[in-house]
């Protein structure tokens, strides 16, 4: 129940016999017992709509796929590595899209993360003017996808603000073709949102003291900040960057609409393989990388976090 | 460390730059919907775009949207309630590993579970593809480790000891979860039913790859960007959306703040 | 109202012992504190009394019923936490009210009951207060009513004052004796507080490492320790090593290292010429006498002053016994004389002498803290 607390260990040496296991039985019940209904729950849901869903995908990757009354491929059980190879194969289109997802995912998160630098010290050690402003508006892209849809395509159209202050300063003479780009997508991912965050809880935790003691031998802001401030939050800003290519590896929406239907990235090739090839084995197979390469990033990310707090 | 006075002032305007970049969406987004076409700087001021809105279509799926919101959120609720106190009150062997497993959701890319999920459903389950259930029980998936988290955030910094207390006194285990611990985690279950809502109702995602049968207001609002690019009138229908959600969980808070006196500070 | 019995009590966390094979009997209507150091077990004994903790052997029996293993809703008790437990969300008639409804009383006396409690506790007319309208001493006030409303078989108070300061906390205690007093409920207080203790319990159980050192009324408790524990836990002790020569009705001891011989009565242990024994004077129980007194004391010693000062009220020497440290508390009008006497010989006569019974190669020192004694502290659960 609540908070009573049951017996840790059935002790041999306190009972005369071994305990039969219908009274084991009894004993899990009325320790566990309550617990086991509060979970059910979750643990029933987790199970039937992600465990097994992610496990058939997996198997799905290995399915081949025959014709359908003519029209329709549908999957057949099967063991075949035959779309994990489609998926390798340098003449394909894939390997191609796993670089390109991965790499965007990594330079966007560098830059993204250097730019928030700035920013997060700043918060992390002053008062700045119209701090809770600041704080707020990194939280603002939580405000749903399609919001930022809209936005970043109002703010990017070919008479839109950016072409606008692009064209007023000169540095170019036409508007940009933003939208329908890559490039949309790439800037977006490159603006610090809640890496600031990410990174100012990592500044956060170094000490003022060494940065004041590096000042008081001699060194400038800027040589403090270097060689001092960054090396030592050092784990925490790894750990931000890996978080952020590691979610960045997954984008999908930003793509389908601002870019097309036909951009590059790996989620949205996944999803061209379901609609309109309804290739199921080869989405899942795909599906199974690009979550592969998620999870490994979050790995290095938990692997940065260990020898410090708990989780 | 101390810095000299103009660095701290670049600093604070860079700050605040990106600030403006971030909220700067925003304005936009309520400029474009004043005006007839998509400019900057603004141009031609009209409310024609909002008389537009009255699109039927616009409305039914707001419904959908709103009962999807309110399907999901009671969804997660149930189920996130009890494993949440679960982890939070009892001990039992595995329950770190549960606390990081609960979390997989988020780490996968929301793309790959979502397919997996629409896949799966498509091959075993065809006659319900789309259907109203499936919609609501794939789209809570995602907002399970938050709304766990934020329940069990509320359970920790509650005290034990009352719990313990209404116990001693004579209640059973249920009598003391209804009467005693849930209102006095109550602000932290309606934050975590405000996420949940927030997050089903304006999902795009899962109802669009799951093919649903009855379009969301994200998946309505995206169909007609495909139609016909990015208009003030759907602007205008993007902020109504988004307007009707607030306006709505404020609404709810704004209830149940009369209901929970004495527990809110 | 109902006495409790345990019987080899045994309560484990991981490897240690928190409750370690304790048996033991509460008297009914009794005022039991139970007393000791943090992390002795006293919270966790408890704890099992009220079914918060499982023990993991042995029996509880409340009454004539066996509790041990009922869980703590269905035990008729009412238990005074450490920390605030007046529910947040409800008035404090609603507190107790509620408790009453519980345990099923008939609608129409739950009201004069809520009354008669609050004004037990000197709370009438503060019954739609919530917690937060209410000084942490209320607060307590209305929990102790709470736990007291339905007429349960034992009330319970786990360090019921600790979160309260200094003042409160004389003003408490005494209020829970009048209480104590009005309902003659079996009462048991969980405390670290040898004042409190002291101050109102009837009866004593002395808890050190998961064991009762010593169960008993206070003045016998401070007046014939049984362990070196107790004799140090309660007041300033000093100690001297020493062998029994005779045993009998007049014990006669012999401090070898300073060759003196002392005598005394045992009252609860018969001890045999050659027994090893702590031989105990209390700081408060060495008078200082001028020579012509000295006959009227069995046994009388020489003390040389090494430093005199005056702390809370009392004076306190600190000397020596040949070679040996020691510390006398002086009371009585006559004390501020003695402020200059450093370096001085004073005559004192020892007015008791406990004995207690000793292994050999301990050590005690002589200012009342044996830390050598106190076994590794078994966590306590709270």
């Amino acid at each position: 129940m609540g908070i009573t607390e049951h017996v840790d260990r059935v002790d041999r040496r306190l009972s005369a016999h071994p305990v039969p296991l219908k009274e084991r039985f009894q004993i899990w019940r009325q320790r566990y017992g309550e617990t086991a209904l509060l979970l059910s729950p979750l643990l029933l849901y987790m199970g039937l709509v992600f465990a097994v869903p992610i496990l058939f995908q997996i198997a799905f990757g290995f399915y081949s796929r025959e014709l359908y009354r003519g029209v329709l491929w549908r999957p057949v059980p099967d063991f075949t590595l035959e779309n994990f190879a489609r998926a390798f194969n340098p003449e394909e289109v894939y390997i191609d899209s796993l670089v390109w997802t991965v790499g965007v995912a990594f330079f966007t998160s560098a830059l993204s993360i250097s730019l928030s630098l700035p920013v997060a010290y700043f918060l992390a050690r002053y008062n700045p003017f119209g701090k809770s402003l600041i704080e707020l508006s990194f939280l603002l892209p939580v405000f749903g996808e399609i919001f930022t849809l809209f936005a970043l395509a109002y703010a990017f159209a070919p008479q839109g603000p950016v072409n606008w202050l692009l064209m007023g300063l000169g540095l170019i003479q036409e508007p940009v073709r933003f939208i329908g780009s890559p490039l949309v997508v790439i800037i977006w991912m490159s603006v610090p949102t809640l890496s600031v965050l990410l990174i100012r809880s990592a500044l956060v935790g170094v000490d003022v003291i060494y940065e004041e003691a590096a000042q008081t031998m001699g060194a400038n802001a800027f040589q403090t900040f270097r060689k001092v401030t960054i090396p030592l939050a050092k784990r925490g800003i790894m750990g931000a960057l890996l978080l952020s290519v590691s979610s960045g590896v997954g984008i999908f929406t930003l793509p389908l609409v601002l870019v097309g239907p036909y951009n590059n990235w790996l989620g949205n090739k996944i999803h061209r393989e379901v609609t309109p090839f309804f290739n199921y084995p080869m989405a899942s197979a795909l599906g199974v990388i690009l979550t592969a390469v998620s999870v490994i990033f979050l790995y290095l990310y938990l692997r940065t976090q260990e020898g410090g707090e708990d989780r | 460390m101390r810095l000299p006075r103009y660095i701290m002032v670049i600093l604070n305007i860079y700050a605040l730059m990106l600030a403006g970049i971030m909220i700067w969406p925003v304005i936009q987004m309520m400029l474009t919907s004043v005006t007839s076409d998509v400019v900057f700087p603004p141009r031609n001021f009209s409310l024609a775009a909002f008389e537009r809105v009255l699109w039927d279509g616009f409305f039914k799926s707001m419904g959908v949207s709103l009962q999807l919101g309110l399907w999901s959120t009671l969804l997660l609720i149930a189920i996130c309630l009890p494993a949440a106190y679960a982890l939070e009150r009892k001990r039992f062997p595995g329950r770190s590993l549960l606390g990081a497993v609960i979390f997989v959701p988020n780490i996968f890319p929301s793309i790959t579970y979502v397919i997996a999920i629409g896949v799966y459903v498509a091959i075993y389950f065809i006659g319900l593809r789309g259907e109203f259930p499936i919609i609501v029980v794939a789209t809570a998936m995602g907002a399970i480790p938050l709304v766990v988290r934020t329940i069990q955030g509320s359970l920790a910094t509650t005290d034990e000891v009352y719990e313990e207390a209404a116990l001693v006194m004579g209640a059973n285990p249920l009598r003391t979860f209804f009467k005693i611990t849930l209102p006095l985690i109550a602000p932290g279950v309606i934050t975590a039913a405000t996420i949940a809502f927030t997050f089903s109702a304006t999902n795009f995602l899962a109802p669009w790859i799951l093919g649903a049968k009855e379009p969301p207001v994200a998946v309505y609002i995206y169909r007609d960007v495909e139609r016909l690019g990015f208009t003030p009138q759907l602007a205008v229908q993007v902020l109504v959306m988004e307007f009707i959600i607030l306006g709505i969980i404020q609404a709810l808070y704004l209830i149940f703040r009369k209901q929970f006196r004495g527990v809110f500070a | 109202m109902a006495n409790v019995r345990i019987n080899e009590l045994v309560k484990r966390f991981d490897q240690v012992f928190a409750v370690d094979h304790v048996s033991v009997e509460i008297p009914e209507g009794s005022l039991t504190a139970i007393l000791g150091p943090s992390g002795c077990g006293k919270t966790t004994l408890l704890r099992c009394i009220a079914g918060l903790a499982m023990p993991d052997s042995g029996q509880i029996f409340i009454g004539e019923k066996d509790v041990t293993r009922l869980e703590p809703f269905k035990r008729n008790l009412g238990m005074v936490f450490q920390r605030p437990s007046m529910f947040p969300h409800m008035t404090a008639f609603e507190n107790i009210a509620w408790g009453l409804r519980l345990r099923n009383w008939p609608k129409r006396d739950v009201a004069p009951r809520v009354h008669e409690m609050l004004q037990l506790v000197h709370l009438d007319g503060m019954e739609n207060r919530t917690a937060r309208q209410l000084s942490g001493g209320q607060a307590q006030r209305v929990v102790i009513a709470r736990a007291l409303a339905p007429e349960p078989d034992l009330l319970l108070l786990d360090e019921p004052l600790s979160a309260l300061d200094a003042k409160l906390r004389d003003e408490l205690i005494l209020e829970i004796a009048e209480i104590h007093r009005k309902t003659g409920c079996t009462t048991i207080l969980v405390t670290h507080d040898q004042g409190e203790a002291f101050t109102i319990a009837d009866n004593v159980l002395l808890m050190n490492a998961g064991r009762i050192e010593q169960q008993g009324a206070p003045i016998d408790i401070y007046q014939n320790p049984r362990t070196l524990f107790s004799a140090t836990f309660i007041g300033t002790n000093n100690f001297l090593p020493g062998v029994v020569l005779e045993g009998g009705s007049e014990v006669v001891v012999r401090i070898e290292a300073l060759d003196i011989i002392f005598r005394t009565q045992s009252s609860w242990k018969e001890f045999e010429p050659g027994d090893l024994v702590w031989v105990c004077m209390r700081a408060d129980d060495i008078d200082i006498i001028s020579e012509d007194r000295a006959s009227s004391y069995r046994n009388t010693i020489q003390v040389g002053v090494d430093h005199a000062s005056l702390t809370g009220g009392i004076v306190i020497i600190e000397g020596r016994l040949a070679d040996q440290p020691l510390r006398i508390h002086v009371g009585g009008s006559q004390r501020f004389n003695l402020l200059d006497s450093a370096g001085k010989t004073i005559v004192c006569g020892l007015s008791h002498i406990a004995l207690i019974p000793r292994e050999d190669g301990r050590q005690a020192s002589n200012n009342g803290a044996v830390s050598s004694l106190l076994t590794t502290t078994p966590l306590e659960r709270h």
